[in-house]
């Protein structure tokens, strides 16, 4: 930019550039996103809010293995176990503290029957103290309400993992 | 000793010794499934190869004795090799189902797998199922687990002394099981669960329950019998999940007993919760407060016409602080010997502090030894297993009682006397040692005869034989001897057949802490450590005949326990006030005036003496149950409000302080002798009408907290009452038959069971809930005449009425 | 029908042409019983017989080939009073072996004689004979030369009045193969389940309940009386200088004539196999297993040029085993024989150690699976690998024998395995040239 610095102070070269800017940026592709009425796209790898998931014919994943309880680092997981009266290995209790929750993923890692997931939702809220430790009931009914969308993003992870 | 070299360090190990023995004893790691130091070598998982010089193929370290100069090699590239190769074999028919395995974080096949294992399967072939087996109440059972290392089959044959497991089939379709669809009844079967490196043999009680790497492990002393067993605790969260042995050579090796493993489960089951009162004829529970105030009233009114009943099972820190009280208050009827049936023990014998005279390692080297009135396979089964190894050794092991117990070990001679008999019987062993011996048989037993007491002569003298031509020999008084209406005979006689073997001589102590009870002076005529004391009274008498006004209990159910149960109740009716002190609810408890709960084994902490001398202590492994506390600190609290002096105890330590220096000065210690008995006596033997009852206890119902443990109880069955089949026939009874039995204080209804090692004119009826209203524990019995049948007798089960 | 040159002669299957053979009078007039009263009347001390049957070169005829007078100087002195024993193994039951089944039904009495002199040599009082289940008329013939041996005083108490004791028992099998090895036996004459013991302790130091004990095969024992009746050279000379004597040969598969054919060791397979009658339809020979199938098999052009001895065969990359020559010729599909032969490993497996009972199952699946067109090119490496871990890792010969089938008819005839997989299945079956009887049996 040559000129005396006179002429630029006349000829107000640095507000026109500065406009130049704003007009050059006008007419490129916006990539500000109007949440929430809008989302940016999430990676079926994201690592949201917890769910526990069933077999196709109902029956809940859930082994109580406990894995999760002993892998999570922020020992947000609680599980008690029984044998059910069918004979197998179920939980009775299956809590997660999602004020403790790093949300790390590791229990989704650990789970040998991918029954511990953590879905794309984020938006989650309590309102009293102990409304965020969400119990086994809780987690399957996300995981019922959400399924399509759970198998969708294992299915576009799998060839990953 | 040997030079060998392991991996190229030279060592010193005694010659002969086997390979891993040696690495084992040094510290080298070479993995195995098979292979047990309690168990019989069988080289067949070969997960133990390691590489030995001028060998063309990797030896099992397991088999392979080591001899001088040998060269090993335990991690060299062939022998990690071999470890791969058999790994690869157990997993490709070993099913992925660790995360529900309740073996999964303590399974051998898991951490070798971890170590030695591949991360990807060869094998695409169909993988083996094999059909579970039903192995009763306490082992649960997956047995496509299964890696065949046959541990399970040889700890039966060896240890638990008779085959209940075994191998059927051949190859890749050979299948562990009981051989003809039984459950496995052993009163050690639990260790085969320990002994399984898979998860094919797991615990019911706790299946599912918990993961291992959460638990907490807090060692303690098994509560049950005189062994004195280590064991350990595992918890979470204060819930007792699971009871493991603690290896300890000296007293139980690796094993425990179920009774030891399962009996944790009655820490949740039935227990009291809070301290109650009684109001009118309702219950009503209440603060600590109130239920204090309300015994502190009663025991002030009472004064000194007070009685206690000590359980065996408690600490000795319990049983010294009870003493402490109830002496403190001027009371001295006080006795934890409830079963005891002979009311002059005390006056004749003065000391019979049931220490085993010998520690439990010198029983595997007897060579000869004699058990007189007890079943050391269930009242001290790992007692009975130092016998086992002795008899496995060549020793002659005799047994001398009422009825010929179901044994898991060769017995030299296994004597039955007549009904009622057993002092006479005893007096004839005696007689036939002294005439053996050749000194002369002393005065009183010149009257002695073998016949009249229902003993073949020769096979006395043959017993007799073995007893002085042993070099270590012991004449052993069981559980059921020390109860006999005629104890004191029964001990002086086995003493002075002892003394004229030159056998050792010793107590199969009857319940858990008795040897600290004695010591402690929670006997009438004794105080700690044998201090002389206002003499009192025995249970037998002041829980029958002669009741005080107040009685206090702690944790033991005399309405059960006692040796006439009916004659308890009405001495408990009879009382102005009874303040019991229970973990658990129980008849006793629920004919108290003010229930104090307190603490169960796993929440308590304190010490045992085991019958060989030894004090133990433990800390408690969770917090007690609801409002439960230890039961010496509610003691402490009765006694120091009561103005007994010294009872400002802050903790444990300070009352076990002096408690040990009352065992101290009872000549407690490791090996002890017992004391010598007074000079024998001649003994009546005793007769009546109908069948005698011989009351000898189960072992999954000889304490009360044992009668709550769920699966053990399940185990039991019922109660049931063993006849001999010659009584049975003449009256007209059959196996399994539910029969109304009548003795002296009622009658009860019991189902019955035919066994030829029962004398005619005797029933073998255990002391138990079920037999309580039968009265007298060593009394008379007839089959009932009311009951309809052919012969009068006979009824056929009605389960209504059960 | 075969014949033998006329002046050819039997030393184990001797009277076998008879027509009562196996009675006593038939025995005693072949000469029987003068070996055991040479050695007992005439005072032939325990060393000299065992010197006698050392010089012989006697080798155990079972399959193991280990010197018999080596293995009987192994036995302690007798003790006093405890026992010691003298074991038969009579468990014929490696396929293609009917060796032993044909001397015990011709010529018992050579077996009972050579029993009391085995047992003299060894300070044993007590003699079993553990004859499988399922050989009926052998069991029924030996139990009549045992009878008949008491009666005439063979057996029994101080027997040629030298003080001698020696007593004859028969131990009937149920059918397991593994029976036949050599401590399974002891257990199961123990009345146990046949499982093989881990050796060490050999059962010369810990054998039938515990007390010393000699495993020897019957062609072995019944080789001792002409042994000890005309000198151990005169026996070594019959065979080569390293595998003394006779050796019968079991004969089976695609030949004219099956059968038993008693010839000197170090004949030239050739000859047995002219014996025999050659291939049968004039067939090419493929592959020859010439110990029973737990030892490898060789193909025809090695096999034509071999001798068979101990020595011999083993520079040819098999074993004498027990002799059980069974020849394939070319009609056979060798991928579907090793799959008939690792079902029968798989089948008599016993179970007791890892290697064997999950290795078994998982070769003959894999062999099944490529005879079923279901392979894959990488099974061949794994057969090879599984069956190499197997080898040397279990307590018994049995690894070593599953796996000697396998692996040689991968390394001889791959290129047969190779067919199948890319055939996807039997290429012999599917162009008819399979062996009927083969197709039909399996």
């Amino acid at each position: 930019m040559a000129g005396p610095r006179l002429l630029q102070t006349w000829f107000l070269t640095e507000l026109w550039r500065g406009l130049m800017l704003t007009g050059r940026n006008l007419f490129k592709r916006k990539v500000t996103v109007q949440y929430p009425d809008e989302y940016t796209p999430a990676s079926p790898r994201f690592r949201g809010l917890h769910a526990l998931r069933r077999y196709p014919n109902g029956e809940e994943r859930c082994i109580a293995c406990k894995l999760c309880e002993a892998v999570c680092p922020a020992l947000a997981i609680e599980i008690d176990s029984e044998e059910r009266d069918d004979g197998t290995r179920r939980t009775t209790r299956y809590d997660i503290d999602l004020t403790k929750c790093i949300y790390c993923g590791l229990c989704e890692e650990s789970c040998p029957v991918d029954a511990i997931v953590e879905t794309h939702i984020f938006e989650f809220h309590g309102e009293e103290r102990g409304d965020l430790v969400y119990g086994k009931e809780t987690l399957l009914a996300i995981g019922d309400r959400y399924e399509s969308e759970i198998a969708e993003a294992r299915r576009k992870d799998a060839p990953y993992r | 000793m040997a030079q060998i070299f392991i991996n190229g360090e030279a060592h010193e190990v005694p010659e002969g010794q086997m390979l891993i023995e040696a690495t084992d004893a040094l510290g080298i790691d070479v993995p195995r499934f098979c292979y047990h130091r309690g168990l019989s070598v069988a080289a067949n998982c070969r997960m133990c190869l390691v590489e030995v010089a001028n060998r063309k193929t990797p030896a099992p370290a397991c088999a392979t004795p080591v001899s001088e100069g040998m060269e090993v090699q335990t991690h060299s590239e062939g022998a990690l090799e071999a470890r791969r190769a058999i790994m690869e074999f157990l997993l490709i028919n070993h099913p992925l189902d660790c995360p529900i395995c309740d073996q999964g974080g303590e399974c051998d096949l898991q951490d070798f797998a971890l170590a030695h294992g591949s991360g990807h399967s060869r094998y695409r072939e169909p993988k083996r199922a094999v059909a579970d087996e039903d192995l009763g109440p306490l082992i649960e059972t997956e047995m496509t687990r299964c890696i065949h290392c046959t541990r399970c089959v040889r700890f039966g044959e060896e240890v638990g002394g008779y085959a209940e497991l075994g191998a059927t089939f051949r190859g890749e379709e050979m299948e562990i099981g009981t051989y003809v669809g039984r459950t496995v009844e052993s009163e050690l079967s639990g260790n085969m669960i320990d002994l399984c490196p898979v998860g094919a043999l797991t615990s019911k009680p706790y299946r599912y329950k918990a993961r291992v790497w959460e638990m907490r492990h807090h060692p303690t002393i098994c509560p049950h019998c005189p062994v004195g067993c280590n064991m350990k605790v595992e918890e979470v969260d204060d819930e007792v999940k699971r009871v493991l042995p603690v290896t300890n050579d000296a007293i139980n090796e690796d094993w425990i007993c179920d009774k030891g493993r399962y009996s944790y489960e009655a820490v949740h089951h039935d227990r009291v919760a809070e301290p109650h009162i009684k109001v009118g004829d309702r219950w009503r529970a209440v603060s600590w407060e109130t239920a204090f105030n309300a015994a502190l009233k009663g025991l002030r009114s009472v004064g000194s016409d007070l009685a206690a009943a000590v359980a065996p099972t408690a600490t000795v820190e319990e049983q010294w602080l009870t003493q402490h009280l109830v002496r403190g208050l001027g009371a001295t009827d006080i006795d934890h010997r409830l079963g005891l049936a002979d009311p002059d023990l005390d006056a004749g014998v003065a000391n019979a502090t049931p220490l085993l005279g010998q520690r439990l390692v010198d029983l595997e080297a007897l060579d000869g030894a004699l058990v007189i009135g007890g079943n050391p396979r269930k009242d001290q089964p790992l007692a009975n297993h130092r016998l086992r190894k002795a008899v496995a050794r060549g020793a002659r092991v005799s047994a001398l009682g009422p009825v010929r117990y179901p044994r898991n070990l060769d017995h030299f001679r296994d004597l039955v006397h007549g009904p009622g008999q057993a002092a006479p019987a005893v007096a004839a062993v005696a007689k036939a040692v002294a005439e053996a011996g050749g000194a002369g048989v002393p005065a009183n037993l010149q009257g002695a005869d073998a016949e009249e007491a229902g003993l073949d002569p020769r096979e006395v003298q043959e017993l007799a034989d073995s007893l002085i031509h042993g070099r270590q020999t012991s004449v052993l008084v069981g559980t059921l001897a020390q109860e006999d209406p005629q104890a004191g005979e029964l001990i002086r006689l086995a003493h002075q057949a002892a003394r004229l073997a030159g056998a050792a001589f010793g107590y199969l102590a009857a319940y858990g802490n008795s040897v600290g009870a004695w010591a402690t002076g929670c006997v009438p005529h004794r105080g700690p450590g044998g201090d002389p004391v206002r003499e009192g009274r025995p249970a037998a008498a002041f829980l029958a005949s002669d009741p005080r006004r107040g009685i206090l209990t702690l944790g033991c159910d005399p309405l059960v326990e006692a040796a006439d149960p009916v004659a308890a109740q009405a001495a408990f009716e009879a009382a102005e006030l009874h303040v019991a002190i229970t973990s658990h609810w129980s008849a006793t408890a629920r004919a108290a005036d003010v229930v104090l709960p307190m603490a169960a084994y796993p929440e308590n902490e304190g010490a045992y003496a085991s019958g060989e001398g030894r004090l133990q202590a433990f800390g408690p492994a969770a917090s007690p149950v609801g409002e439960a506390r230890p039961a010496w600190k509610i003691l402490r609290v009765l006694a120091h409000t009561l103005g007994v002096p010294e009872s400002e105890f802050v903790e444990v330590g300070e009352i076990r302080e002096r408690a040990e220096a009352a065992l101290t000065r009872a000549g407690i210690a490791l090996g002890a002798s017992p004391p010598e008995p007074g000079p024998a006596l001649e003994a009546e033997p005793r007769s009546g009408p109908g069948l005698l009852r011989v009351p000898a206890r189960h072992i999954y119902h000889d304490d009360l907290f044992v009668r709550r443990a769920p699966a053990l109880q399940e185990q039991f069955g019922r109660l049931t009452a063993t006849i001999s089949p010659e009584d049975a026939a003449e009256r007209g009874v059959d196996e399994g038959d539910a029969v109304r039995f009548e003795g002296p204080g009622g009658s009860a209804r019991l189902p019955v069971h035919l066994d030829g090692g029962v004398p005619p004119g005797v029933a073998w009826i255990p002391a138990g809930e079920d037999a309580a209203s039968l009265g007298p524990a060593f009394g008379w019995v007839r089959l009932s005449d009311r009951a309809a049948g052919r012969t009068g007798e006979a009824v056929t089960a009605d389960p209504s009425e059960a | 029908m075969p014949s033998y040159p006329d002046d050819y002669e039997l030393v184990t299957l001797a009277g076998a042409f008879e027509e009562e053979p196996h009675t006593l009078q038939a025995y005693l007039d072949r000469g029987g019983y003068t070996a055991v009263a040479k050695v007992l009347e005439g005072g032939m001390a325990r060393d000299e017989v065992i010197a006698e049957v050392k010089a012989s070169g006697l080798r155990g005829r079972g399959g193991a080939g280990f010197p018999t007078g080596l293995k009987w100087s192994f036995m302690p002195p007798a003790e006093g009073g405890q026992p010691q024993y003298l074991a038969c193994n009579a468990d014929e039951a490696e396929p293609g072996t009917f060796k032993d089944r044909d001397i015990m039904r011709y010529n018992p009495h050579q077996l009972v004689e050579g029993m009391i002199i085995g047992g003299y040599a060894i300070g044993a009082t007590v003699g079993y004979i553990y004859i499988r289940g399922e050989f009926w008329e052998p069991y029924v013939r030996v139990q009549r030369a045992i009878d008949e041996a008491y009666a005439a005083g063979y057996l029994g108490r101080d027997l040629f009045d030298s003080g001698v004791d020696f007593d004859l028992h028969i131990h009937r099998g149920a059918g397991a193969y593994i029976a036949g090895e050599e401590t399974a036996m002891l257990e199961s004459i123990e009345g146990k389940k046949a499982l093989p013991r881990f050796k060490p302790p050999f059962p010369a130091n810990y054998g039938i309940f515990g007390r010393p004990t000699t495993v020897n095969n019957v062609e072995t024992l019944a080789s001792v009386p002409p042994i000890i009746n005309r000198g151990g050279q005169w026996f070594l000379e019959l065979g080569t200088p390293k595998s003394g004597g006779t050796k019968i040969f079991s004969v089976s598969g695609h030949v004219a004539w099956p059968g038993n054919y008693e010839v000197p060791m170090g004949t030239p397979f050739a000859e047995l196999l002219e014996l025999a009658g050659g291939v049968r339809d004039g067939n090419r020979l493929k592959a020859v297993i010439p110990g029973g199938p737990s030892v490898p098999m060789v193909p025809a052009e090695t096999i034509l040029e071999t001798r068979l001895d101990y020595e011999a065969l083993g520079e040819a990359g098999t074993m004498l085993g027990a002799g059980s020559v069974i020849v394939m010729d070319e009609t056979t599909c060798i991928v579907r024989a090793v799959e008939r032969l690792a079902k029968f490993f798989f089948h008599e497996s016993c179970g007791q150690c890892t290697p064997c009972r999950e290795g078994s199952g998982w070769l003959h699946r894999v062999i099944h699976r490529i005879e079923n067109g279901a392979g894959r090119l990488e099974d061949l490496d794994t057969l090879l690998h599984v069956g190499s871990r197997i080898e040397g890792h279990t307590i018994c010969a049995f690894g070593e024998a599953e796996v000697a089938p396998v692996a040689s008819s991968i390394e001889h005839f791959r290129e047969e395995y190779e067919a199948h997989i890319h055939g996807k299945g039997c290429p012999m079956a599917a162009s008819g040239r399979v062996s009927r009887r083969v197709a039909e049996a399996g």
